[in-house]
């Protein structure tokens, strides 16, 4: 059986919080609070306020999420 | 496939192995959780772990370790202690830490010493500078002491784009570079690096402030940059002119040896 990802969205980066954490203002308004995934960790990618980015809502809880990908502005 | 099953706290997981280095947390056939080890252009295998609870990431993470040699690699946000932890509980430990600098471009020009001008790179003299650097890199604190984040390294030089350099010339002869990347919000000072015989004259802070000076005439404020906090000529520069301590990146390592 072929295994599915979580939900993913596109937002905008509205503010950078400690322990790097970034609230995200998702198209609907929504604002979920979310951290980098490994994969942007590791490739050095800045992440900074007004970044449109791709964030993957937690399962378990749809008001956390993790970046996946950061758009070229 | 090599897969095995655990309840992790409240959700039931399945790990699985999906590639040679690519491993999936499954919760009811949905991938809630991801490992993968990549090997970065150095040949160092940098490793990351995506998950949504702490025992998730412990069993992701030892089906990675258990399955790929040493040295491995990984990176955290020195703020995030919670990875930070469960990274060490993994059994990786911190081998190097860097400052993240906030630099603003609206600072004091530096004076340059007699005889040097700055100029915009041309590629072939660049191209022997920064061979030069390298090499006296290699004699003394070695790239591995370098930062994680490294550009391909080609048999002869370092240089991809000659566009991103600002150079110091001496009678003629290239003595110290820096290399901006223009991000579009936020550019990266990249590298600094004046040869180890014209050290200690001004040459580095010069050509830093240069090119902030002509980020700053763009309409650009501030660019960052990134610091290994042992490099004690490197921190005073950026301390010096002004740049700001904004975080710090945590470079953690397994190695048997």
């Amino acid at each position: 059986m072929a295994s599915k990802g979580g939900i993913e969205v596109e937002g905008t980066v509205v503010e950078c919080l400690r322990d790097a954490k970034f609230t995200v203002e998702l198209a609907n308004g929504h604002h979920v609070l979310a951290h980098i995934s490994g994969k942007i960790r590791k490739n050095f990618i800045k992440i900074v306020p007004y970044d449109r980015v791709l964030v993957e809502l937690s399962p378990y809880d749809l008001d956390r999420g993790r970046i996946l990908f950061r758009y070229r502005s | 496939m090599d897969t095995s099953r655990f309840t992790a706290g409240e959700p039931a997981i399945e790990i699985t192995q999906v590639a040679p280095a690519c491993w999936h947390a499954l919760d009811g056939g949905r991938v809630t959780g991801r490992a993968e080890a990549g090997a970065r252009p150095d040949g160092r295998v940098f490793l990351s772990v995506d998950a949504w609870h702490r025992s998730v990431f412990d069993r992701l993470a030892a089906a990675m370790l258990a399955a790929l040699p040493d040295p491995l690699h990984t990176v955290v946000d020195g703020t995030d202690h919670e990875l930070l932890a469960s990274w060490q509980a993994a059994g990786l430990t911190i081998r190097r830490c860097e400052w993240e600098y906030v630099v603003p471009t609206a600072v004091e020009p530096t004076a340059l010493p007699p005889g040097v001008t700055i100029e915009p790179a041309a590629e072939g003299p660049l191209r022997a500078l920064d061979r030069i650097v390298r090499a006296e890199v290699e004699a003394t604190v070695d790239w591995a002491e370098m930062p994680a984040e490294v550009l391909p390294w080609q048999r002869t030089d370092t240089v991809v784009d000659p566009k991103k350099y600002t150079v110091a010339v001496e009678n003629g002869e290239y003595v110290g570079l820096v290399r901006i990347v223009r991000a579009a919000r936020l550019p990266r000072i990249g590298l600094v690096a004046v040869r180890a015989d014209r050290q200690r004259h001004g040459i580095a802070r010069a050509l830093l402030t240069h090119s902030l000076n002509t980020l700053h005439r763009n309409g650009i404020s501030h660019a960052y940059a990134e610091v290994n906090e042992t490099n004690t000529a490197a921190t005073a520069l950026f301390d010096g002119i002004g740049a700001r301590r904004a975080d710090s990146i945590v470079e953690l390592m397994r190695d048997g040896k």
